[in-house]
């Protein structure tokens, strides 16, 4: 492995350890109001191209 | 600039132009940058090819359907999983060793690279022809071989743009995407006010008004191509989650940029098809030709936004997210020398010069492979992994062999995929457009194609020995 490799590996197993900390932040997540707006919008996609299949 | 500070400097650019996770405290992008970014790419004038073919198989109020919720159904569901891509700020394609194996992923990414990267082969050429017709609007003509040399500044412009790096992009994008979605207003309203209103609102193509049988197949067709169009974002989806600070905007960057907005240029394609079908009684899509016809001669100085900028802006988004792509799997290779290489395979796509005759029989191929690694990952990250991944396997951290799996490929991902493949070629021949099976081909090819993928992959994870081969990176997820 050439010296960049190792670096670039370090660098990895640095910021994979970061994530590994107790007190690490991670970014805001997706939550279940966003889970069910998603399935909404895609039940109304769904709707309208099987709507539009019967417009002239 | 010493030798090691310089490597140093290389090393941490790995995390903008690489694979290193990007951590909370690296992430740049809001939802208003991240939004801008993706309508860079999708505002191109393969829109116009796009909205043309769109009204060649239905009308108007039909392709208006099709458009905007064929895109938005599709992108909602696919693009769901670039949540990892925000979380653990790695791409999809790193994610993608635990499904396909290293090896399996390498093959996929040069794969997806082949079919898809010719869309911006027709960036080039369209440019080119755009910028040829504009000069041509003043008596400038140029000589056959001047075609080539603007469809490389088109390529290389991107290319170097992309090398830039984000912060270039940034204000790339925040300059040209507003203009753009102005100067496409304009373009609609010049549309609209060549044409009768309700000459553009009934439109119908000829081949539909001979029977229900050709209208019900030719709503198909449109909403599979919207489909399809929809997947082609599939392989750069990620590059920009990955740098944004909440999930949230890291999925909608996506639906709302490449969707709404993309799916608002491939209106203003067929508004422009159909207007010029009205007015000269030809489908014309080069928004020069159409915006000297309908409208004043020096609007279609127009195009040198609509094609000129918005192509070169293309071709920087789409480099930078590719070449992101092929660094998950090529690690070693540097970042500018993978944008020189897709520049490379442009090119030779601009000098062969029949790209446009091919790209649909192309795309159609692509969507073959993008259905199921779309259902792959979807199946994968929410049923199967469950959002959980071991990252020192996908990195191979400290030889980590674990995503290795039988020569670097992942049977259980590989035979999911062929399934899916061979399921959408079952209903329609993508090339032809012959249709198959007729019952399957009215939930298009490419939603068969998902179903059938998503319905073997997790019916293969319920077999308890394939499951624990699949799965054997559990007792190492950390996080």
């Amino acid at each position: 492995m050439s010296e960049q490799e190792k670096s670039l590996e370090e660098k990895v197993e640095d910021a994979i350890s970061e994530m590994e900390a107790p007190d690490y932040v991670f970014p805001k997540r997706f939550t279940r109001t966003d889970y069910i707006i998603v399935a909404v919008c895609a039940v109304i996609c769904a709707a309208a191209l099987i709507a539009g299949a019967y417009i002239a | 600039m010493s030798k090691n500070s310089a490597k140093e400097r290389a090393i941490d650019q790995e995390a903008e132009f690489g694979i290193v996770p990007v951590t909370t405290k690296s992430k740049q992008y809001r939802f208003s940058d991240a939004f801008l970014f993706m309508s860079s790419y999708a505002i191109a004038t393969w829109n116009y090819s796009q909205g043309a073919y769109i009204s060649g198989l239905v009308g108007f109020k039909q392709m208006l359907i099709t458009t905007f919720f064929g895109t938005m159904l599709a992108l909602l569901i696919i693009e769901l999983p670039v949540i990892l891509a925000t979380r653990y700020g790695i791409d999809i394609w790193i994610w993608f060793k635990s499904i396909l194996g290293h090896t399996g992923v390498k093959i996929a990414t040069i794969a997806i690279v082949i079919l898809n990267f010719t869309w911006h082969g027709v960036v080039a050429e369209l440019f080119a022809s755009s910028f040829e017709n504009l000069l041509g609007l003043a008596n400038i003509h140029l000589p056959p071989f001047c075609h080539i040399i603007l469809a490389l500044i088109c390529i290389f412009g991107g290319g170097y743009i992309a090398m830039k790096g984000i912060a270039v992009l940034n204000i790339t994008t925040k300059v040209l995407t507003p203009l753009l979605i102005l100067v496409g207003c304009v373009v609609i309203y010049v549309g609209f006010s060549s044409a009768p209103i309700e000459a553009i609102w009934n439109y119908v193509p000829e081949g539909v008004k001979a029977s229900d049988a050709d209208a019900a197949i030719g709503y198909i067709l449109a909403t599979d191509a919207m489909i399809a169009y929809s997947l082609a974002w599939f392989g750069g989806m990620a590059g920009v989650p990955r740098l944004t600070y909440t999930e949230r905007s890291g999925f909608w960057c996506g639906p709302v940029g490449s969707g709404i907005v993309g799916t608002f240029f491939v209106i203003i394609g067929a508004v422009m098809a159909i207007a010029m079908q009205y007015v000269t009684g030809e489908m014309v899509t080069d928004p020069t030709i159409m915006m000297a016809t309908l409208s004043v001669p020096p609007m279609a100085l127009c195009s040198l936004l609509l094609v000129g900028f918005a192509n070169i802006g293309t071709q920087a988004t789409g480099s930078y997210l590719y070449a992101l792509m092929l660094k998950a799997s090529f690690k070693k290779a540097k970042f500018s020398v993978l944008v020189l290489a897709l520049c490379l395979y442009v090119s030779v796509l601009a000098i062969w010069g029949q790209i446009l005759d091919y790209i649909g029989a192309i795309l159609s191929l692509a969507a073959c492979m993008f259905a199921p690694l779309a259902a792959l990952l979807f199946t994968d990250f929410f049923f199967v992994r469950k959002q959980k991944i071991s990252l020192r396997a996908a990195f191979e951290i400290k030889g980590n062999k674990t995503y290795r799996y039988f020569h670097g490929f992942n049977p259980v991902g590989i035979g999911s995929l062929a399934i899916g493949f061979v399921t959408l070629l079952l209903v329609m021949d993508p090339v032809t457009q012959e249709v198959r099976i007729p019952f399957l081909f009215q939930f298009t090819p490419c939603v068969c194609s998902f179903v059938a993928t998503m319905a073997a992959y997790l019916l293969l994870n319920c077999i308890p020995a394939v499951r624990r081969y699949n799965l054997r990176d559990r007792k190492e997820v950390t996080i």
